[in-house]
């Protein structure tokens, strides 16, 4: 038996796969591994060429066509799942998913960039004191650390090891997501000779359904959507037939890997997507013959009531916060102003007023919404 | 979760539910399972992408169903033996309601 010692095996798992592969193939197969010291151990058998996926969940059921298709689980530990099948590859038709992996190397991939981030911030901030610092005659002394050995380690791990897990996992989950989604917008056959109208809307997803509406009329009177700009402002039309297309925006809090293939498979054509943090909007639009009824995303009011809360569920998480902590902020200034008796800073105070007043109405359209749909799901 | 608050929270079935889940008395992919539905009833229902999609989804966290990928990386569902087990609990109160409904259906008609 030996053992290989894998650092960052987790980052890209279809390179590791890949690896396990080239190891049987010269006799030495996995057999386990020990994911706190990061080794890999095999055994000598006779070298042939098999296939290997790893996955990560918490359910541990072999799907029974995976088993028919010669799959079998080589090593668990907690949610990692080791699978190989010795069958040709070319005749492996099922594998297991890799939504598990995507979904915990993007949450890693999260806490990295912001270490590093701050990182950033913080030495900008440093460099900027010394500047400032040096520009007004000062000095530096630099005071020896009785640890030198953890300030250095400190940094290897601050301006090394994080950014490069950053990107790895970056690189990675590209390579990965490219493979299962197909979340290109579809953008009609850019003719150009037909006049075209540009619109902006602000806000839209407050009270998407007002959107939805638009859209839907814009069409019926003869204006096609072409295209919507990747901040989700700018729409885009171009005069043309009057059609009936149904539009619909949908809100998910993260996006499975399948569910763009779902969608489309479905007949909706994606028209606009944003992969931001926490606000993951698909525009999605199908054509329905005329005295149809439109086709909707969701088919049942218990769904509809579902996505129309999660709009509103995500708006008061954002919002009430910053309104709390922006009145707490008032209050603090007219304690302040009072006890020391000095002049209140009114300007601040009236900004502080107008974000809390603009979240507010930002809250009450959401709310709103979510009582129109509540309203025709009833 | 614990197997009787899951039961519980499945049963009684949303008919989207039902027929989702009893489309997959053999391993479909998403689009197949509403395709699937549109045909047993006749076109009485066309589940939406976005139905399929949320029950899917919340079905696969609940263990009722598992999911694998086909050679074209497209994902296929299959039910699990704790998904059986909730799709049969759920046929019984439907014979019962259905057994109900022909026993009684006489004194409706006239």
């Amino acid at each position: 038996m030996i053992n290989v010692f894998k650092p960052f095996w987790s980052y890209d798992i279809a390179k590791t796969e890949k690896w396990l592969s080239e190891m049987a193939a010269q006799g030495w197969y996995f057999v386990e591994m020990n994911t706190a010291t990061r080794q890999f151990f095999f055994e000598k058998e006779d070298p042939e060429d098999v296939t290997f996926r790893i996955q990560y969940d918490k359910n541990a059921e072999l799907p029974a066509a995976l088993e028919n298709d010669g799959w079998h689980l080589v090593f668990r530990h907690r949610k990692w799942q080791v699978f190989r099948n010795d069958q040709p590859v070319h005749t492996i038709r099922t594998f297991p998913v890799r939504d598990g992996i995507i979904k915990r190397n993007s949450i890693l991939m999260y806490v990295f960039g912001g270490i590093f981030l701050y990182h950033i911030f913080t030495f900008f901030i440093f460099l900027l004191i010394n500047v400032l610092i040096l520009t007004a005659g000062g000095g530096f002394h630099v005071e020896g650390s009785p640890f030198w050995v953890v300030t250095i380690a400190y940094w290897i791990v601050a301006w090394g090891l994080v950014p490069y897990s950053f990107i790895k996992l970056y690189r990675s989950l590209k390579r990965l997501k490219f493979g299962t989604r197909t979340n290109q917008t579809s953008e009609k056959s850019a003719n150009t000779t037909g006049h075209t109208l540009t619109k902006w809307k602000f806000g839209w997803n407050y009270a998407p359904d007002k959107l939805e509406q638009w859209l839907m009329k814009m069409e019926k009177s003869g204006y096609n959507l072409m295209r919507i700009n990747m901040f989700g402002l700018r729409f885009q039309f171009q005069e043309g037939t009057p059609k009936q297309i149904s539009y619909c925006a949908d809100y998910q809090n993260s996006h499975q890997p399948d569910y763009f293939a779902m969608h489309q498979q479905a007949g909706w054509r994606l028209m606009y997507s944003s992969e931001a943090f926490l606000s993951k909007w698909a525009i999605w639009a199908k054509a329905y013959q005329a005295g149809e009824a439109p086709p909707q995303l969701y088919s049942d009011n218990k769904h509809m009531r579902k996505h129309a809360r999660r709009i509103l569920i995500t708006n008061l998480a954002l919002f009430v916060p910053i309104i709390v902590i922006y009145i707490m902020l008032i209050r603090m200034n007219i304690n302040m102003a009072q006890t020391y008796s000095f002049d209140m800073n009114w300007i601040l105070v009236f900004l502080l007023c107008f974000v809390i007043v603009e979240y507010g109405i930002l809250l009450i359209k959401s709310w709103l919404y979510y009582r129109r749909v509540k309203k025709r799901a009833d | 979760m614990n197997q009787i608050k899951l039961f519980k929270s499945y049963i009684p079935m949303t008919e989207t539910a039902f027929y989702i889940l009893l489309s997959l008395a053999e391993p479909r992919h998403g689009y197949g399972i509403i395709k699937h539905v549109e045909t047993i009833t006749n076109g009485r229902i066309r589940l939406g992408s976005g139905t399929v999609y949320g029950t899917l989804t919340k079905m696969q966290r609940d263990g009722l169903i598992i999911v694998y990928a086909d050679e074209k990386r497209k994902k296929i569902y299959e039910i699990t033996d704790t998904g059986r087990q909730v799709m049969q609990e759920e046929i019984a109160r439907l014979k019962e309601l259905h057994a109900n409904a022909v026993n009684f259906e006489g004194e409706f008609y006239d």
